[in-house]
């Protein structure tokens, strides 16, 4: 009887790829409840907080993935971005909050968009692409010709501004709000739209997506694009949430972002990914890192390397579990 | 590979790495003399008396470089090089500490420790090469990315947020032999110039003279295939893996020699897996695998040391300049022989078109 | 008597290093059922991409009603009311079943999917052709036969004019083919014109008006089929080009000993309980399905996969779940399915392939020789023929049959005393494919043990001494070729009938 029950358990996750995370999620937060009681209900805000501004990248990461690719220089495109709106802030040329986005979000796109027609058109591969722009978006930053920047402060922007992206809405800060819209429109976009469902087709088979005359170069130019504006979107809610940004903001956060997707049972091949599970995986990180200092009475030392181990592990077991739904579907074919 | 005949043979991607050389040589020996004209400088700020020394702050990326382009031949790629290197360089420091205040020979306990550098960076690969072939499906970037916040987590654990410096330990500082010059004929050639060389050399037998540099090839050409021949390509994973952390490690040792007063801080070498990347991929290692000769990467060594030299004293840019032409060279590296394929291609198929109508027409 | 709903003349397609389809033809009547016969190689697969707009011709017109067409690209096609039912490579996995049927032409409310709809009118679909699957599954978890089915009903939802069945029953039962038969006579009453491509002669003598055979690349002609009173004898003739006797080699088995056990090996999900046997000179062949496992049980034993349950001895030595390398240096070696996946290094020459195996043979003190790696290129380029100015050649710009030699001479090369070959002849030419079973047949003679895996039946019931034939993982008959009917093998292939 116990072996039957455990079968189906696996049978739905080989149907649910998410599950596996909801139950190492939840595990988590019984862990850590434990420690540290109430931590749940004093740290939600934190949490979500924190998830924001990666889950906006991740929603724009998991088209990327979807087709097969990937975009490490979502960190760098935050960084320029947040630092290009932040002068123009600065030198007066923006003064409401809305341009800001705007332009921020423009722009990004711009970046990415140049990825996916290097790698469209041009076939230079992902990696490579991305890892070029990153480069270039970072070292734009303090030239001389262009921004000529090492660091927006609190002072160079507007007042408005500065309050703006913590304010309460509805009993949460706007910046959730923000994170909030982004992954619904991603979620309609992706179920609901041909363009999102030709995203899915690519990533899991662009021969066939190509035999039926999808324009496979079209379909990465979007995913990338999309990719590039909600770096762009990061950037100002970076600029917002910290009042600063240099040319060296965000250093590394497209790990944490890419992490997120591959911990939410997004597959790094393309083809398969929900909105729902990026969600999990980055409030998983969120949790994580609201979680260390609490348990291992904040020693920052310390804290780098178990998130590093957590991170890892989450990510070896995710895949172990998989493994084992994959094997419980051989097993259901009944041969 | 493929040894082609005549005229083709001069068209390989190092012939061309040897003519930007030249070029940017020219571009720079012009400006430089321009700035003489002009009475910027008294004399040559660009010549072989410059570049050769010159080139000490970019060799330290080579050691890295070697790995990280046996990595891309196999078709994977390596993010956690940098991490690596930074955890082998704060083993050594923290043993050494250790060491001597336990009473060691203080040069016994450089050897002990610097050993313990190269292991630590030996067993990192390792790590990531038994994760790799053990999570088929997770991908040698997705593991490095974790293991690379890993390795960093671990340095940040054994150094604290401290600087560690050995600033008066003349033992210590001892190590500083391999950041030194040599001068030949007038000219001062660094030392670490000749080790790079002679890994590179080492890495050019292994590679393109050895059963192990084929089937390494073979791999990033095709593993399904390479498997169904019989190779062991799990095996070879995960070797290549644990000599790009041992070589990692070795530029941890360079890294410590050249340090100024001997210290160290848990964010060093952060970025240095993009060099490594960019120096691999335009010395003509792609990360589709399977393609690559140690001698391009021997170029663009030199072309990317000239380059920061050449932007930085020739036309005094800013050092952000140098990783802004890194970004656009390593970009065009792959897009351009692209583009030169894509029409090469178009005319062959349409020679053979023009062939089947004059067949038509005759018929 | 209808007139011509599609002519297509002197059509020709090129790929780097081979003509894929030579000047030629194909007319279709509105509401016929075309079908076109030839082997492995003879361009079907190219033609009716080249009709449903995958494929630019290099030459040759299409019309289409009277008037001069382009079929530019695939979306062109369907606008002109071309639909295709294709063997591979056409469902997304990832996706669900609903999906896959309407992908291009969903239901839309405004700007966005109905997904309601689609499901339902998904599982319309499917129950009209028989099939009880959930629309909402996705297409990897489905069985290929279930594929099928989902393939069919995406075909049918287009609504075609012109409706191209490539290899439709491949893996299909008896029940389902039947099925399948009604639906395209339906579709063919309701005056949809079909082009069918199959290799089993029963489908094309069941449903077919007209039938038009390549050879080779080459056009070779159109019958039909009451009227010319086509019979499978002349169809295998003009497939062929050959005498059936001349085209085989002439064997004299010399059976040694057993070299080879399987005893009940099992690998979950794809076969179960299968035991074969092999002895020295003989050639064996396996058949079945597509699906039925016979790919699964080969990388199995070769040790690519691990096995479940079960036993493989070589030698009498137990050899269960050895790794490749471990197999290979036993004797046994594996000539995979996918030549260019699993079989080629593409990019490198004839000699660096052929000796990919035995690296270890080819150094000279602690270095690679060239100069040996070149002696055993050239050695097999010659012994095999391979069409090529040199041993230095570049394998991708080698003809499928030129490719086939390479892999086979890898196996030589690794002097294995046991060799199995996955499809040896699949997308071979004529020329080529007569000297691979001349290959086989001089290997069996030198007392090495052939276990072929084909679906091609002449060439399973001409080439082998014994005959194994598998169903849904399952080893259903064995037989001895000699006296043996295509019928006999047929039985035994066709799956029990599924429960849906």
């Amino acid at each position: 009887m116990e072996n039957k029950k455990k079968s189906s358990l696996f049978s739905v996750m080989s149907q649910y790829r998410e599950l596996p995370l909801v139950l190492i999620f939840v595990l988590l937060i019984i862990v850590v409840s434990v420690i540290v009681p109430g931590f749940v209900k004093n740290s939600y805000i934190n949490i979500l907080k924190g998830a924001s501004i990666d889950l906006v990248m991740a929603c724009g990461m998991l088209c990327v993935l979807l087709i097969g690719s990937i975009d490490i220089s979502v960190a760098g495109l935050l960084a320029f971005t947040g630092s290009l709106t932040g002068m123009l802030m600065r030198d007066g040329y923006i003064s409401s909050i809305p341009m800001m986005f705007v332009v921020a979000i423009l722009v990004g796109a711009v970046f990415g968009a140049v990825s996916g027609v290097l790698m469209g058109w041009g076939r230079v591969l992902p990696i490579i692409a991305t890892l070029g722009m990153n480069y270039i978006a970072r070292a734009l930053i303090p030239m001389e010709w262009l921004l000529g920047l090492n660091k927006i402060n609190p002072t160079d922007l507007t007042p408005e501004f500065r309050g703006f992206i913590l304010k309460n809405f509805i009993g949460l800060p706007i910046l959730v709000w923000i994170a909030v819209c982004v992954t619904l429109l991603t979620w309609l976009f992706l179920r609901y739209t041909r363009t999102g469902r030709n995203i899915y087709a690519v990533g899991s088979n662009g021969v066939a997506a190509q035999v039926r005359g999808v324009h496979i170069n079209r379909i990465k130019l979007i995913a990338h694009t999309i990719c590039g504006a909600t770096a762009g979107l990061a950037g100002v809610m970076w600029t917002g949430f910290y009042n600063a940004i240099e040319k060296g903001s965000a250093t590394g956060e497209e790990m944490f972002v890419i992490a997120a997707c591959v911990l939410g049972g997004v597959a790094v091949t393309g083809g398969y990914g929900k909105v729902s599970g990026v969600v999990i995986g980055a409030l998983m990180i969120a949790t994580i890192n609201s979680a260390i200092p609490q348990v291992f009475i904040s020693n920052t030392m310390i804290s780098e390397l178990i998130k590093g181990i957590l991170i890892l592990l989450a990510i070896l077991l995710n895949a172990m579990l998989q493994r084992m739904a994959a094997k419980q579907d051989l097993l259901g074919r009944n041969i | 590979m493929e040894k082609k005949k005549g005229i083709k043979s001069l068209l390989t991607w190092e012939m061309l790495l040897v003519v930007l050389l030249i070029v940017l040589w020219a571009v720079f020996s012009l400006k430089d003399q321009s700035n003489i004209a002009a009475g910027q400088y008294k004399k040559a700020a660009f010549g072989l008396k410059q570049l050769i020394p010159g080139l000490q702050p970019y060799m330290l990326y080579g050691f890295m470089t070697l790995g990280m382009m046996m990595v891309l031949a196999m078709g994977d790629i390596d993010i956690s090089v940098g991490a690596t290197g930074a955890l082998s360089a704060s083993v050594l420091f923290v043993l050494y500490g250790k060491f001597t205040a336990g009473g060691m020979d203080a040069k016994l306990a450089l050897a002990l420790s610097i050993i313990a550098g190269l292991v630590t960076g030996t067993l990192c690969g390792t790590l990531n090469g038994v994760l790799i072939t053990k999570f088929k499906e997770l991908f040698a970037m997705i593991i490095t990315l974790s293991t690379m916040l890993f390795f960093r987590g671990m340095c940040y654990l054994l150094l604290g947020g401290n600087t560690l410096v050995y600033k008066g330990d003349d033992v210590f500082n001892s190590i500083k032999v391999l950041s030194n010059n040599v001068k030949i004929a007038g000219i001062k050639f660094p030392v670490i110039l000749f080790w790079f060389l002679g890994f590179a050399i080492v890495f050019y037998i292994i590679l393109h003279h050895t059963t192990g540099g084929r089937k390494l090839f073979a791999v990033g050409t095709n593993a399904v295939t390479s498997r169904y021949s019989g190779i062991k390509v799990d095996r070879i994973k995960i070797i290549v893996f644990a000599v790009t952390g041992l070589m990692s490690a070795v530029t941890a040792i360079f890294y410590v020699a050249s340090a100024s007063s001997g210290s160290i801080r848990a964010d060093a070498m952060e970025g240095y897996e993009m060099y490594a990347i960019a120096a691999a991929v335009l010395g003509g290692f792609s990360t589709d695998g399977g393609k690559g000769n140690v001698i391009g990467v021997i170029i663009s060594m030199i072309i990317f040391g000239l380059l920061k030299k050449g932007l930085g004293t020739v036309f005094s840019l800013v050092d952000s300049t140098v990783n802004l032409s890194v970004g656009v060279v390593l970009i065009l590296s792959v897009l351009l022989p692209n583009i030169v394929n894509d029409i090469s291609k178009a005319r062959k198929l349409k020679a053979q078109h023009d062939a089947i109508e004059k067949e038509h027409a005759q018929a | 008597m209808p007139g011509n709903l599609l002519e297509m003349h002197h059509i020709t397609k090129i790929f780097p290093g081979v003509k894929a389809l030579d000047d030629v033809h194909f007319t279709l009547r509105e509401g016929e059922i075309h079908a076109i016969a030839g082997e492995n190689g003879a361009g079907k697969s190219t033609f009716i991409k080249v009709l449903a707009g995958v494929h630019q011709p290099e030459g040759g017109e299409i019309i289409l009603d009277g008037e001069k067409v382009v079929m530019s690209d695939p979306i062109v096609a369907q606008k002109y009311g071309i639909a295709a039912i294709h063997q591979h490579a056409a469902s997304y996995p990832d996706l669900s079943v609903a999906e896959n049927i309407f992908i291009g032409h969903e239901f839309m409310t405004g700007p966005f999917i109905n997904w309601k709809k689609a499901n339902a009118e998904a599982k319309k679909l499917l129950e009209s052709v028989g099939a009880n699957i959930n629309p909402k599954a996705s297409v990897g978890s489905l069985s290929v036969a279930q594929q099928q089915l989902v393939e069919i009903a995406k075909a049918l939802s287009q609504n075609a004019r012109i409706l191209i069945m490539d290899e439709p029953t491949a893996a299909l039962s008896k029940q389902e083919s039947e099925d399948l038969y009604n639906i395209a006579r339906r579709l063919r009453d309701k005056g949809c014109a079909i082009i069918l491509i199959s290799h089993r002669f029963e489908d094309i003598f069941n449903l077919a008006d007209r039938v038009t055979v390549f050879r080779d690349a080459k056009y070779v002609g159109t019958w039909d089929m009451e009227k010319d009173h086509v019979d499978s004898a002349m169809l295998v003739h003009n497939m062929v080009g050959h005498d059936i006797a001349a085209y085989y080699p002439e064997r004299h088995p010399n059976i040694g000993e057993e070299v080879l056990r399987v005893e009940h090996l099992s690998r979950t999900g794809f076969f179960r309980d299968v035991s074969l046997s092999l002895r020295a000179g003989e050639i064996v062949g396996l058949t079945g399905l597509v699906g039925a496992g016979r790919t699964e049980l080969a990388e199995t034993v070769f040790g690519i996969a691990q096995a479940s349950e079960g036993e493989v001895y070589m030698f009498g030595k137990k050899c269960t779940n050895s790794t490749p390398e471990q197999m290979m240096k036993m004797g046994l070696s594996l000539l995979p399915e996918d030549r260019h996946k699993q079989g080629l290094l593409l990019p490198w020459s004839i000699c660096n392939n052929i000796t990919l195996p035995v690296l270890e043979d080819m150094k000279k003190g602690a270095f690679l020789s060239t100069a040996k790696e070149k002696e055993v290129g050239d050695k097999y380029h010659k012994e095999l023929r391979v069409r090529a100015p040199s041993s230095e050649t570049l394998a991708d710009t080698l003809s499928g049959g030129n490719q086939q030699k390479v892999v086979i001479a890898k196996q030589l090369a690794a002097s294995s005393k046991i060799i199995i070959l996955d499809e040896p002849t699949k997308g071979v030419d004529v020329g080529s494919k007569a000297q691979i079973y001349e290959i086989m047949a001089e290997l069996a003679s030198q007392g090495i043990a052939v276990l072929m895996i084909s679906s091609e039946m002449p060439e399973v019931m001409n080439m082998s001494d014994r005959i194994y034939v598998m169903s849904e993982g399952h080893m259903t008959a064995e037989f001895d070729a000699k006296g043996l009917t295509q019928n006999q093998i047929l039985a035994a292939a066709m799956p029990q009938e599924r429960g849906n």
